[in-house]
């Protein structure tokens, strides 16, 4: 009677203790998904880029803002410079720029 | 597209500069060949004063390093403008006449005050905007040789300028002859004009500098780039949007 007794207490702490380590294992992994998540999510918010979104790289490697006021006012805002092109021609000529 | 299309050029243009482009001028098709058609680069502060201007199209290795020099020059100029109290604007064209005599061994003297060159009156020619035209400012009289340049080197300097396209003879004071590339004229005119608003020098760097009419005359294209859909997203753009719905 007695051992089974013990039997049964002895399953059922292991069916119990299973169960912990499934939780702690679970909060484990979840702890570190979370840590996982915080790194990338802190990168991606220093190279997150401005409020106003440039006009376009027009096939360079360059992001032009659609005017030169737009692009000042930006380059205030980042305490940056500014540089302006000025064209008379096309830019598909290899040897304009 | 060799500079702008770099990756270096762009990552450190991204880093350090906004950028944006004007058409300022326009080029003709004349029997199957293109008549014009250039581009000048200006680095800019944010208020629109030019700091440096990059004449013609050169390479990504040359814009890369004219660049890191306007972002340089800045950084010690402040420092420099908080330590002695000189005026940036002066450190600047101070900076200016230095590369010309580091890089090209010709001296002039930077000129540390504004020349008044606004005198619009009622005699004054405007285009059919109303505007004055974009005048053409003179550059500082050319000293002469750095005599610690070094003959050899100078004369190597001097056989490089001339053969540049746009290459322009300038007189010392002695009347010597002095070739001078279109980077070269460009940091001579700004070791007397650097730091004066971007309209005022702008004629004179496609007009004297790039030998080229600056065109009055509306701008039809818009864009330079008339192969890529306009504006982000194959949206057009503000200005051709409000020409769409008149």
């Amino acid at each position: 009677m007695l051992s089974r007794k013990v039997i049964g207490l002895t399953k059922l702490l292991q069916s119990q203790g299973l169960r912990l380590g499934v939780i702690v294992t679970a909060f484990g992994f979840a702890l570190a998904f979370a840590g996982m998540r915080a790194i990338p999510l802190t990168a991606a918010q220093q190279a997150k880029p401005p409020a106003e979104a440039s006009c376009g790289d027009y096939g360079t490697a360059i992001d032009f803002e659609a005017t030169p006021a737009a692009a000042a006012k930006r380059a205030v805002a980042e305490e940056k410079l500014v540089m302006v092109l000025h064209v008379s021609g096309h830019f598909e000529d290899p040897g304009l720029t | 597209m060799s500079a702008l299309a770099d990756r270096r050029v762009g990552e450190f243009v991204n880093r350090h500069f906004v950028s944006s482009f004007q058409k300022v001028a326009t080029f003709r098709i004349v029997g199957g060949q293109k008549q014009g058609g250039n581009v000048a680069t200006y680095f800019c502060a944010p208020d629109g004063r030019v700091l440096h201007v990059v004449p013609g199209p050169v390479d990504a290795e040359t814009f890369l390093s004219e660049a890191q020099w306007v972002v340089e020059s800045v950084r010690r100029g402040l420092e420099e403008n908080k330590k002695t109290g000189t005026p940036f604007k002066v450190l600047f064209r101070e900076y200016h006449a230095e590369r010309l005599r580091q890089r090209y061994g010709l001296v002039v003297e930077p000129v540390r005050f504004d020349p008044d060159t606004s005198a619009a009156g009622a005699l004054t020619y405007r285009d059919p905007t109303g505007r004055p035209l974009a005048p053409v400012l003179p550059p500082p009289p050319l000293d002469g040789p750095d005599v610690n340049f070094g003959r050899e080197l100078l004369r190597q300097v001097q056989a490089a300028q001339a053969a540049m396209p746009l290459a322009k003879m300038v007189s010392d004071r002695a009347g010597r002859r002095w070739a001078l590339g279109p980077l070269a004229q460009a940091h001579m005119l700004l070791a007397a004009h650097a730091l004066q608003p971007i309209d005022k020098l702008y004629g004179t760097v496609f007009e004297n500098i790039l030998g080229e009419k600056i065109s009055t005359k509306p701008v039809e294209i818009v864009t330079p780039f008339p192969w890529r859909p306009e504006g982000k997203r194959g949206e057009p753009l503000p200005a051709q949007r409000r020409v769409q719905n008149q």
